[in-house]
């Protein structure tokens, strides 16, 4: 070995004799370089397979299962009144949670707000159960048998229909919208709004001249991801919508009702184009977010004091929300321990048993969220890997294939994989496979956010470094990028468990009767007023939510980054 | 015309400022130094309003301003990070503060412009901040404060984030425009360069206290104490021993050389053998050869071995080897091999000693500033 690098290096007399015998350095070279290219192809058709099998296949196979029949009968009053009910309700709900997302991000923003602890709370509570647990509170609470609106006031009126949705999507997906807002009025700094009260203007404005116009582009951000989640919204609207249709439910109705997939996908296209738009303005205006920075960083001033008008006022008002919150979610917990809801107030274990019983239904639950977020955190990796890191053709179809299911309608996987894998080639109606793949598909597009933003925060001069010290491209991989993954891949895990256990629209359309999941079950039992064992399991797979994030936060710490509020 | 009377501020328990008095003259341009928490940013913020004093008083012209905010306070502040509204052009940020006066439709027109000319950014209104560099955005920065005329500027650290050039630069101009407008500017730095050259008095702050006030050259030729002398240029330590106090000076033995310097300090008694540090600028030293001819009467010599020698452009910085210490010499020329033996020479005025406050030889950033210059 020594010799042939002597060799190689030699004055140049000996460039004869090098041609000759090839030097070791250049043979190994030749060999790393195949190698490589057999590891880098190996794991782009895995990621393009995976991504056209699961996201492509569908929903191009969807665009052609209406005929044109199906398309003129979208003219009739019923679906007109669905397009148009979905958004009447998709702007009330979106811009309601906004509002109220605001004034919980700002509130978290300040230090000078007591109970934060508990804002903090009512903000995490909807993100990690499932959405229609709320609908399902209100029904509870505000319904024809409610708790308040029965029991408290002797009322016979009830929160059903389009005013019971609309408090309820506002409570249920405020938390995005603080979620998306928090860092940017965190970053807004103080400074700033010094500036301006130093320079003459009360807080009033300068919130009004500053605040505002700088939160702009988040409050944006945030208003388009509300309306993405809203309008697409299923299990509040089917539980608590009453007779006020929106095309979400009304594709449900028309697919497992009346099994007329075209009018079906014919309603999910038409859900698909305007959250296709939304998602793609808002990609846009967090393209355009990240070039404006926003000066005037913290600093080490002291946060501008709010005066107390307003924080007397802010506190008002997020303490009558977070009472209703405490009501909805206790609600939940009370429900599931009362023998009769609205009827005998009695307390019982009997739902818990009955939700032991149907324990399958959550532990199926728990068993394919696990699995799923397995497969969705490894692909997520490889993707972005793929994706980021190599010259592959294709990468920027992949890209998009990968984040696409943010924002196809869960209703529209569910119809999609229903037509698409009902029979061969690809026949997986009734296996717990699909059930799988598709909690798979819901997770990827969060997987793999976390997963770019990790890898883009690794340094291309590491993995250069390691290859110029003379390592494979999958000894790189293996040695150098995963181990430094390792907080993305918890990060990612555990959002993909938790956004598999709680999805419910796609999953709805392929439950069978051998093989249940909570989510709907939760619903159906609801739907049939079965409220005790709707709320018994309701809780119980809330109780599995909150166990592995808790279990998560136990073991990962401070490495878990997720849901920062 | 600002009156800052027996100020206090703690935070969580951290005396950040105690009993500071300072009186802060019409047209002055104030510089507060110290290292970072002394207090002198607090100081800053409590003349602005953005924090309330424990205890004590401010007065601006004449009147007690604590129960003005900010908004209301006849000042204007100058950020470190420039602090300009990313969403406004350079010439809505100046209008910001003038709209906030309610100041008429054409005189804002009048002074945008005159203000933008005054700070060299005539004709840049129209532009956004982030097409502005570091230098430019800070330069807003002063318009938009000068444009409210305010009674007084204060200005925090508010070229530390500006690279080397545009610093001194700035710094010029800075000056410039105080003398034409005669602004107040109260200029709080951590650069003891930067407050020589800006400052027409200097108040050095230790501990959240005045440790000394006074005109630069003041400071930097007669520190008042040995954190003084250390804090602000560049100074030698050479641990010594008090033979004898007279009213000519101190009669001290350096590594058994027999020297008179300068008290540092008018202070208390001072007994013999009490421990002296005496400090000695690195330009008033002179080196001459060992077999020289003897030196004038008066004038103190040390003894000592050139170590090394730096070429840094404007002047030549010889180390020598004095007992155990390293001395810096400054000079136009150098040129002196290391190993050769040469003695010292300075006078006696500019020799200062202190009595040793703590257990330690000398204060550390001299020694970081020798141990650096050793390694080097």
């Amino acid at each position: 070995m020594p010799d042939t690098i002597k060799r190689s290096s030699d004055a140049p007399g000996s460039a004869a004799r090098s041609a000759a015998v090839e030097p070791h350095w250049q043979r190994r070279s030749r060999r790393r370089t195949l190698t490589d290219r057999i590891t880098v192809g190996t794991l782009a058709l895995y990621v393009g397979g995976l991504l056209g099998l699961l996201v492509l296949v569908p929903t191009l196979y969807l665009l052609f299962v209406p005929n044109g029949a199906d398309w003129s009968r979208l003219t009739e009053s019923r679906f007109t009144e669905a397009s148009i009910n979905t958004a009447t309700i998709g702007v009330a709900s979106t811009l309601s949670a906004t509002v109220i997302g605001f004034l919980f991000a700002y509130a978290l923003s300040r230090p000078d707000v007591p109970g934060r602890g508990v804002l903090r709370v009512m903000a995490l509570l909807p993100l990690i159960s499932p959405p229609f647990v709320v609908g399902l509170a209100v029904l509870l609470l505000f319904g024809r048998r409610g708790l308040i609106t029965h029991e408290l006031f002797g009322q016979d009126v009830s929160l059903l229909g389009v005013g019971g949705l609309w408090l309820v999507q506002s409570l249920a997906f405020f938390p995005l919208a603080t979620l998306t807002l928090l860092p940017t009025l965190k970053n807004i700094g103080s400074t700033l709004e010094w500036a301006s009260r130093d320079l003459g203007w009360s807080w009033f404005q300068t919130f009004r001249r500053v605040t505002l116009p700088l939160a702009f582009p988040s409050i944006l951000n945030a208003l388009l991801l509300v309306a993405m989640f809203v309008i697409t919204d299923f299990g509040n609207p089917l539980l608590i919508g009453g007779g006020y249709r929106v095309l979400s439910v009304e594709a449900y109705v028309q697919a497992v009702g009346r099994q007329d997939f075209g009018m079906a996908a014919v309603l999910c296209v038409v859900l698909f184009v305007p959250t296709l738009i939304l998602f793609w303005i808002q990609r846009r205006v967090l393209r355009r977010r990240a070039t404006v920075t926003v000066s005037g960083k913290t600093g080490s001033l002291p946060p501008m004091p709010l005066p107390a008008v307003v924080r007397r006022t802010l506190v008002t008002v997020l303490s009558g929300i977070s009472v209703l919150m405490v009501l909805i979610y206790g609600s939940i917990l009370l429900g599931s321990f009362t023998r009769a809801w609205g009827a005998d107030w009695s307390l019982t274990l009997n739902h818990w048993e009955t939700a032991l019983l149907r324990a399958d239904d959550i532990r199926n639950s728990a068993l394919f969220a696990t699995v799923a977020a397995v497969i969705t955190t490894i692909s997520t990796l490889v993707a972005a890997y793929v994706v980021h890191r190599t010259r592959v053709i294709g990468r920027s179809v992949m890209d998009g294939l990968a984040v696409l299911p943010a924002a196809i309608p869960g209703t529209m996987i569910g119809v999609s994989w229903l037509v698409t894998f009902n029979e061969p080639p690809i026949a997986l109606t009734g296996t717990a496979l699909i059930l799988v793949l598709v909690m798979v598909v819901r997770a990827i597009p969060v997987g793999y956010r976390t997963a770019v933003t990790t890898i883009n925060q690794i340094s291309p001069s590491i993995d250069e470094a390691a290859t110029d010290l003379g390592a494979s491209r999958a000894r790189v991989i293996g040695r150098i990028m995963f181990p430094l993954l390792g907080g993305a891949f918890t990060t990612s895990f555990v959002f993909g468990f938790l956004h598999a256990i709680n999805t419910l629209s796609a999953v709805i359309f392929l439950t069978s009767p051998g093989i249940g999941l909570g989510a709907p079950t939760i619903v159906n039992l609801a739907e049939f007023g079965q409220w005790g064992a709707a709320t018994g399991v309701a809780a119980g797979l809330m109780v599995v939510s909150f166990a592995g994030l808790a279990l998560a936060k136990l073991i990962f710490g401070s490495k878990l980054r997720m849901y920062e509020l | 015309m600002i009156e800052l009377d027996t100020l206090n501020k703690s935070f969580d328990g951290v005396q950040a400022v105690h009993d500071l008095n300072l009186e802060i003259h019409r047209g002055e341009f104030l510089c507060l130094l110290g290292p970072s928490g002394c207090g002198k940013s607090t100081t800053l913020r409590m003349i602005a309003g953005f924090i309330q004093p424990d205890r004590g008083r401010i007065r601006i012209d004449g009147v007690d301003v604590a129960g003005y905010g900010p908004d209301a306070r006849p000042t204007a502040m100058v950020f470190q990070d420039y602090a300009i509204f990313p969403h406004l052009t350079v010439a809505e940020n100046i209008e910001f503060g003038l709209k906030a006066q309610r100041t008429g439709k054409a005189e804002r027109a009048h002074r945008i412009p005159e203000v933008l000319d005054l700070v060299g950014l005539g004709g840049l209104g129209a532009r956004r901040p982030g097409e502005l560099s570091g230098g430019q955005q800070q330069r807003v920065a002063v318009a938009r404060a000068l444009a409210i005329r305010p009674s007084v500027l204060l200005m925090d650290e508010p070229l530390s984030n500006l690279d080397a050039k545009t610093r001194i630069q700035l710094r010029t101009q800075l000056r410039e425009i105080q003398r034409d407008t005669g602004t107040t500017i109260v200029y709080v730095t951590h650069d003891q360069e930067e407050a020589l050259a800006l400052g027409d008095r200097i108040a050095v702050m230790k501990d959240g206290s005045l440790e000394q006030l006074g005109s630069g050259r003041d400071i930097y030729q007669a520190p008042a104490s040995g954190y003084v002398a250390d804090f602000v240029g560049v100074t030698n330590w050479l641990a010594a021993e008090l033979v004898r106090a007279s009213d000519d000076g101190w009669d001290v033995a350096v590594a058994g050389v027999s020297l008179r310097v300068t008290p540092g300090t008018t202070a208390s008694a001072v007994t013999a053998g009490a421990a002296v540090d005496v400090s000695v600028r690195p330009e008033d030293f002179r080196l001459i050869p060992d077999d020289a001819a003897e030196p004038a009467p008066g004038v103190q010599v040390l003894s000592g071995v050139v170590r090394d020698e730096q070429f840094l452009g404007p002047m030549v910085r010889t180390l020598v080897d004095v007992g155990d210490d390293v001395v810096m010499v400054h000079s136009g020329q150098g040129g002196w091999p290391a190993g050769t033996p040469a003695r010292l020479l300075f006078d006696s005025g500019a020799a200062r000693g202190y009595l040793r406050a703590g257990p330690s030889a000398r204060p550390p950033a001299a020694r970081a500033e020798l141990a650096a210059a050793a390694a080097h």
